[in-house]
C-alpha cells in the first residue's frame, strides 16, 4: 500500500468545504480545507500523494490565479476546479493550465470522488517519476566535471581513444574515468547510460564541449 | 380698438380705448354695447348694426361723442373703422372689430381756426369801433361750441370800460356788468373782476358758480357755463387797454392751454380790427381837413392865402411850415411852434433862418432836397429820436420856389399796423401748428390766394409760384386729377360746400395726402363770389390709419384662430364675459355657466381650484391653476387656467380676466413619456437582475453543492458494513441547514424579479437608435449638445431582446450626456452604426462618442464593474448592466478615452444575435 493520499480543499464557503471533507472521509480519504488561496500557500504541503479541490471564485487571489502561481513555482499538484458559475472560456483556461477536471456546482458526489481518486493516482505516479528522476539526477550530480565530460563524450558515441585525444589525456586515464563514471551512474552498459540520460533530458551534446 | 362680440355686440376693448371711454370703463367691458354705451348708442349703434347685418366694413367720419371723463360730458371726436369678424362658416358675423382714432384735437382746432379766420376778416372794411364789435360778435356767435357767450367792453380814454356788444343766448346781457373802471375797488363788480383785469391787464379765470342765476350757454341750453375768462384787449397805444373780452368757457371742453390760447388770439384779433378801425377813422377825418388846407394854400392868391391861411393851418391837427427857395423858414402854424419849443427852439427867432443851420442833417434831408430839385410832392416817414415819435413828412413844392411841409406823428398808426401784422403772424402760426393751409378762390376773376402754410404744404416757393386754379391742378396726383376737377366743377355749379381727399405731388416728388374743405361765399346780390377753403396735410394720419387697418386684419386672424377660452369674472363671482369657444366647449350658455360653473370642474379639482382662487382674490395676485373641465360630450380635458386681476383707480380689483388653455394633449404626451420612462426603468431593474443572476446562481449553487455532497456522504456512511450513524446524522443536519439557506436566496430573488426579460425579436438597430434619440432629445437640447448621426444604410438586422438593447443604447447616451454636462464650450455627441464582424460572423457595431470629461486609461478595466462610478450620482450600475446585456447577446462592449478628450463607448453584437452555447 503506497503512502496514504491527502486532499487539499480551497473554498471560501465553509459549508461546501465541510461537505467535501465529510464526503472524502466517508470513503476514507484524508483532507485539509482552506478558505482562501493565501491560507493554502502559507500552509505548505505534506510529502504525500495529494490533490487540490479548488473553487474558481475566491476572495483575493482567485482559483485560476492560484493555479497560475503554483505552475510558475513548479509545484505540480493535480487540481480539480469546482465552480458555481463556470462558463466555457473559464474552463478552457483552467484546463489549458493543467487542471485535471472542471466541475460545476452542484456536482455529483461520485463524480468528485472519481476525480479525487484519479488525481491522487496521478500524483502518486508523478511522485514515483519525480523520485526516480531525483535519484538519477543525484547520480549525475555526484560526477566530477571530468567524469561528466567523459560521460557526454561517451553518450556522443566516441571511442576511448578518440576521447583521450579530445580531452588531451592518455587512453588509460580515460578508461579509469569512464569506469568511475559508469559506477557512479550505476550504468551497466552504454545503452543503459543513454537511457538514463534520456530520462533526465540530457541530450547527447556536441563532442566539442 | 374695441371688439363687439356676438349678437348682443358685447363690448371688449384694449387699454388704448380707456381714455376715450370715461366712466364706461371698467363696467362696460364684457357688457352688451347697447347697455354699456346706452347714451351714445344712437351715434355708433346704427353703424355697428349695419356692419353686422351686411358683413361689410365701414368707416366713419369724425363722430362727436359726449363722454364722461375729465368733464361730466366732454366733447370728444373719434373716427373709427368697423370690420366684421367672420364666423367659421365664412359668412355670418361673429363680431365687429373697430379700431378707433381720437380726433378731438384736430376737430376742435379746425373749428377754432375757422372762428379766428372769420374774426380776421372783420378787420377789412370796418370803419368804426362799434362796427368792429358787431362784426366780431357775429363771428363769435357762429362758434357757440367754443364761445358759449361773450361780452365785448370798450375802454375809453379815461380808462372806463363799457359793455359794447353781447354774444350768446338771451339773459347773458343782463348777467354781465354794464361797465367797470380800473379805479374801482377790485371786487366791486364781483364776481366778474373786470376792474381787476383793467388794473393788472392780465387775463383772469372767473368762477361763475357765485352768480345768483346760472348762465346757460349755447348750444346746450341744459348745461350751465361754470367758467368764464376775462381777457384784456390791447390798445394801439402801448400800456393802455382797448377793451375787455369776457368769454364763457364751454362746459364740455376742458380749459387747457390751447383753449386759453384761442381766447388770447380772439382778443388780439379784436385789437387788430379795432386798431384798423381807429386808423380808418383818423384817416377819414384828417383827409378832409388836409384837402381843405391844401386847396386854400395852393389854389388861392397870396393875399387871400395870408388872410385865410393862419386860421386854417392853425386849425389843422398837424405841424405845418413853409420854406423859401433858399431853405429859409417863412411860416409856422401853432402845432409847429409847439413842436419847435419841444425841440428847444424859439419859433419867433427862427423866421428867416436857414433850415440846415438850425437842423443840420435832418432825417428827411434827402426828401427835402428832392422836392426842391424836382418840384414833385414827396411823402417821407421816419423815426425822430429827439421827438421819440414816428413822423410822416409830406413835402410839397411851395410858392415862389419854396417848400410846404406837413408833419404829423404816425407812431400810433404804426403800432396799429404792427398789431395787425402780429395778429396775422398769430394766425399764420396757428395754421402752421395745425398743418392747415387756407386758400381763397375768386370765381369771377379766377384769382387764387394761398396762405403761407398752404405754400408750405404744397412745397411751393411763394416767391416763384403765382397761384391760379390751373396752376394748382398741376400739383394734384394724376390719378386724382379728374375727380378733383369734377368735384370743383360740381361745387361751383351747385354752390355747395366742398370736401374731398386727394393726393398731391410736391415739386420735390413727395406724395402727400390732403384733406380739403371749402365753403362758397355769396355776395349781396346772391351771386357766387368766391370759395374759401382749408387744406390739411393728413399724410401722417393716413399712414396711421393704414397701419391700424393692417393690424386689424392681423387681429381678425388671431381672433378666429385663438385656441383659448377667454372669460372675465367680477370680484363678487359674477361671470360677466366668456368667449364663444368656452360656450362651445362646455355646451352651456353664459347663464348656465354662471349658475353651474363649478360643475364643469372635475370634482377632484374643485378643492384645489377653490384654494387657489381664494388665495389670489385675497392677495389680488395673478393665479394659474391646472384643472379638468367637462366638455359637452361629458369627457374631461385638462386646462391650464390663468386669471389676472384688473385694478380700478383706487387700486382695488374690479375684475378678473382669464384664459383656459387646453393642455390635455400635452399632458397625455407627458403621461406617455412618463410611462415609457417607467418601462425603461423597470427594464433597467430587470436587466440589473439579469446581470445579478450569474452571482445569484453562484449563491444558490453553493448550498446545492453542499447538499448534494452531504447527501452522497450520508449514503456512504449508512452503506458501510457497520453504518456510521453519527457521521450520517451530521451530514443530514448540514443538508437541512443548506436547504434552508437555498430557500432564503430564492425567496430574496423572487422579490426582485417580477417581469421576464422579454422575448428576442429581429429588428433594425438604426431604428432603435432613432427611438432612443427621440426619448433623449429633451436632455440633449437642455445641455446644448450637437448630435452627429452616422447611421450605416446597409446595417444587418439583429436578433436580440429589443428592450435590453434599447436600455444599453439609452444607458450609453445618458452616460455621454452626463459626462458632457460639466464641460464648457463645444459639446458634441457622435452616434455611429456600422456593419462589422465578430468571431468571423456578421455583426453590428454601435459607437457613442462624446466630448465629455472622459476617463483615465487606467480606469478602463473598472468602468464596467458593478458599483464602480466616477460620477457623484448613480450607483454605477449602468455600464455594468450594459456590458452584461451585450455579453448575454454574445457581444462585446468596451470603452476608450478619446485622444482629444471625452470617451468612446462601443459594442459589437452578432447579427445572428444567438447566445453562444
Amino acid at each position: 500500500m503506497p503512502a496514504e493520499g491527502i486532499v487539499y480543499i480551497v473554498d471560501d464557503d465553509a459549508s461546501v468545504a465541510d461537505a467535501i471533507t465529510r464526503l472524502l472521509e466517508s470513503v476514507g480519504l484524508h483532507s485539509e480545507s482552506f478558505t482562501s488561496a493565501q491560507q493554502f500557500l502559507e500552509h505548505g504541503r505534506h510529502d504525500r500523494p495529494s490533490c487540490l479541490v479548488l473553487d474558481v471564485r475566491l476572495p483575493g487571489v482567485s482559483g485560476l490565479d492560484l493555479q497560475r502561481e503554483l505552475n510558475r513555482a513548479g509545484v505540480g499538484i493535480p487540481t480539480i476546479f469546482i465552480t458555481g458559475h463556470g462558463d466555457v472560456p473559464m474552463s478552457v483556461q483552467a484546463m489549458k493550465a493543467g487542471a485535471l477536471e472542471f466541475l460545476t456546482k452542484p456536482f455529483r458526489d461520485q463524480q468528485l470522488l472519481d476525480c479525487v481518486q484519479q488525481a491522487l493516482e496521478c500524483d502518486r505516479v508523478a511522485r514515483v517519476v519525480r523520485a526516480e528522476r531525483a535519484e538519477l539526477q543525484r547520480r549525475v550530480d555526484s560526477l566530477t566535471p571530468r567524469e561528466r565530460h567523459v560521460m557526454q563524450l561517451v553518450l556522443a558515441g566516441l571511442l576511448n581513444k578518440q576521447i583521450a585525444t579530445r580531452v588531451g589525456a592518455s587512453e588509460v586515464t580515460v578508461k579509469v574515468r569512464r569506469g568511475r563514471m559508469m559506477a557512479k551512474m550505476k550504468a551497466k552498459s552504454v545503452m543503459d547510460l543513454a537511457h538514463i540520460a534520456e530520462r533526465l533530458g540530457l541530450a547527447a551534446s556536441d563532442p566539442a564541449v | 380698438m374695441a371688439v363687439w362680440w356676438g349678437p348682443a355686440l358685447t363690448m371688449l376693448y384694449n387699454d388704448a380705448c380707456i381714455p376715450l371711454l370715461g366712466t364706461t370703463h371698467p363696467h362696460g367691458l364684457g357688457r352688451p354695447g347697447r347697455e354699456a354705451w346706452a347714451d351714445l348708442w344712437h351715434v355708433i349703434g346704427p353703424m355697428l348694426e349695419d356692419a353686422r347685418a351686411t358683413g361689410r366694413a365701414g368707416q366713419s367720419e369724425d363722430v362727436g361723442l359726449f363722454v364722461a371723463r375729465t368733464l361730466p360730458a366732454e366733447e370728444v371726436y373719434v373716427r373709427f373703422t368697423c370690420g366684421p369678424i367672420l364666423a367659421a362658416d365664412g359668412s355670418s358675423v361673429d363680431g365687429l372689430f373697430t379700431p378707433w382714432t381720437e380726433t378731438t384735437e384736430q376737430v376742435v382746432a379746425a373749428r377754432r381756426l375757422a372762428t379766428l379766420r372769420r374774426l380776421a376778416a372783420t378787420s377789412r372794411g370796418s370803419r368804426t369801433i362799434h362796427d368792429v364789435c358787431e362784426r366780431v360778435a357775429a363771428a363769435l356767435a357762429a362758434d357757440p361750441h367754443d364761445v358759449p357767450f361773450a361780452g365785448i367792453y370798450v375802454v375809453d380814454d379815461a380808462g372806463q370800460a363799457a359793455l359794447e356788444t353781447v354774444v350768446g343766448p338771451p339773459g347773458v346781457a343782463a348777467s354781465l356788468p354794464p361797465g367797470a373802471s380800473a379805479a374801482w375797488r377790485r371786487d366791486a363788480d364781483s364776481p366778474w373782476r373786470l376792474a381787476s383785469v383793467l388794473a393788472t391787464q392780465r387775463a383772469e379765470e372767473i368762477d361763475l358758480g357765485m352768480l345768483p342765476r346760472p348762465l346757460a350757454g349755447a348750444p346746450w341750453p341744459g348745461d350751465h357755463v361754470r367758467t368764464a375768462l376775462v381777457v384784456p384787449i390791447p390798445a394801439a397805444v402801448e400800456g393802455r387797454l382797448g377793451g375787455l373780452l369776457v368769454a364763457g368757457v364751454s362746459p364740455r371742453r376742458p380749459l387747457d392751454a390751447r383753449y386759453h390760447g384761442f381766447f388770447e388770439l380772439v382778443a388780439h384779433g379784436l385789437a387788430a380790427s379795432c386798431a384798423a378801425a381807429h386808423a380808418q377813422e383818423a384817416k377819414t377825418s384828417r383827409a378832409a381837413v388836409l384837402d381843405r388846407a391844401k386847396s386854400a394854400l395852393f389854389s388861392g392868391a397870396g393875399r387871400e392865402r395870408r388872410a385865410l391861411g393862419p386860421a386854417l393851418v392853425d386849425s389843422m391837427g398837424e405841424t405845418f411850415y413853409l420854406l423859401d427857395k433858399d431853405w429859409r423858414f417863412t411860416e409856422f402854424n401853432a402845432h409847429s411852434e409847439a413842436q419847435l419849443r419841444t425841440l428847444g427852439k424859439d419859433p419867433a427867432t427862427l423866421i428867416g433862418r436857414v433850415l440846415w443851420d438850425e437842423f443840420p442833417r435832418p432825417p428827411a434831408e434827402e426828401a427835402f432836397r428832392r422836392v426842391m430839385r424836382e418840384r414833385v410832392a414827396v411823402t417821407d416817414e421816419h423815426y425822430d429820436a429827439r421827438l421819440d415819435e414816428w413822423v410822416e413828412c409830406r413835402i410839397y413844392p411851395g410858392p415862389e420856389g419854396g417848400l410846404a411841409v406837413f408833419q404829423r406823428y404816425v407812431t400810433e398808426r404804426r403800432r396799429a399796423d404792427e398789431e395787425l401784422r402780429r395778429s396775422e403772424a398769430y394766425l399764420a402760426e396757428s395754421e402752421r401748428l395745425s398743418h392747415t393751409g387756407s386758400w381763397a378762390w375768386d370765381v369771377a376773376s379766377d384769382d387764387l390766394f394761398w396762405s403761407a402754410e398752404h405754400y408750405r404744404i404744397f412745397g411751393a416757393d411763394p416767391e416763384l409760384v403765382k397761384p391760379s386754379f390751373p396752376a394748382a391742378l398741376r400739383w394734384i396726383h394724376r390719378d386724382d386729377l379728374s375727380r378733383v376737377e369734377a368735384a370743383f366743377h360740381r361745387a361751383r355749379a351747385e354752390r355747395c360746400d366742398l370736401e374731398l381727399d386727394y393726393r398731391i405731388v410736391r415739386p420735390d416728388g413727395a406724395t402727400r395726402h390732403i384733406h380739403s374743405r371749402a365753403h362758397p361765399v355769396v355776395d349781396a346780390a346772391g351771386a357766387l363770389a368766391q370759395y374759401v377753403g382749408t387744406i390739411i396735410d393728413v399724410t401722417e394720419r393716413k399712414r396711421a390709419e393704414d397701419q391700424v387697418k393692417a393690424s386689424e386684419s392681423r387681429f381678425r386672424l388671431l381672433a378666429e384662430t385663438i385656441p383659448h377660452h377667454v372669460w372675465s369674472y367680477l370680484p363678487d363671482g359674477t361671470l360677466d364675459y366668456c368667449n364663444q369657444r368656452l360656450i362651445d366647449y362646455t355646451g352651456l350658455t353664459p347663464q348656465a355657466l354662471q349658475q353651474n360653473g363649478a360643475r364643469v370642474v372635475h370634482p377632484d379639482d374643485v378643492e384645489r381650484l377653490q384654494a387657489a382662487w381664494e388665495r389670489a382674490s385675497a392677495e389680488g395676485t395673478p393665479c394659474e391653476v391646472e384643472q379638468r373641465l367637462r366638455g359637452r360630450d361629458g369627457e374631461y380635458r385638462r386646462f391650464l387656467c390663468t386669471a389676472v386681476p384688473v385694478f380700478g383707480e383706487g387700486g382695488e380689483v374690479v375684475q378678473w380676466f382669464g384664459t383656459n388653455t387646453d393642455i390635455e394633449a400635452r399632458r397625455q404626451a407627458e403621461e406617455a413619456l412618463r410611462q415609457a420612462q417607467a418601462e425603461l426603468t423597470h427594464m433597467a431593474r430587470v436587466t440589473t437582475m439579469g446581470e445579478l443572476a450569474a452571482s445569484l446562481a453562484h449563491e444558490l449553487n453553493q448550498p446545492l453543492a453542499a447538499i448534494a455532497t452531504n447527501s452522497g456522504s450520508s449514503l456512504r456512511f449508512l452503506g458501510r458494513e457497520s453504518p456510521d450513524l453519527g457521521k450520517a446524522r451530521e451530514a443530514l443536519t448540514c443538508i437541512r441547514r443548506d436547504a434552508a439557506r437555498a430557500g432564503e436566496i430564492i425567496a430574496a430573488t423572487r422579490t426582485f424579479l417580477t417581469k421576464s426579460a422579454g422575448e428576442r425579436t429581429r429588428f433594425d438597430v438604426n431604428l432603435l437608435i432613432r427611438e432612443v434619440l427621440v426619448v433623449t432629445d429633451a436632455e440633449i437640447r437642455r445641455h446644448g449638445i450637437a448630435v452627429h448621426e452616422e447611421l450605416a444604410a446597409d446595417l444587418p438586422l439583429i436578433t436580440a431582446c429589443r428592450i435590453q438593447i434599447q436600455q444599453v443604447v439609452l444607458n450609453l447616451l445618458m452616460n455621454a450626456i452626463e459626462a458632457m454636462a460639466p464641460v464648457r464650450g463645444w459639446r458634441q455627441l457622435v452616434v455611429r452604426s456600422a456593419r462589422d464582424t465578430l468571431d468571423g460572423g456578421p455583426a453590428v457595431r454601435l459607437v457613442v462618442q462624446d466630448s465629455g470629461i472622459g476617463f483615465a486609461g487606467s480606469e478602463t478595466g473598472r468602468l464596467f464593474d458593478a458599483f464602480y462610478t466616477t460620477k457623484h450620482e448613480g450607483l454605477g450600475m449602468g455600464l455594468s448592466i450594459a456590458r452584461s446585456v451585450i455579453e448575454a447577446h454574445a457581444g462585446r462592449l468596451w470603452a476608450m478615452p478619446n485622444p482629444a478628450g471625452g470617451a468612446t463607448f462601443q459594442f459589437l453584437v452578432p447579427a445572428g444575435g444567438e447566445r453562444r452555447p
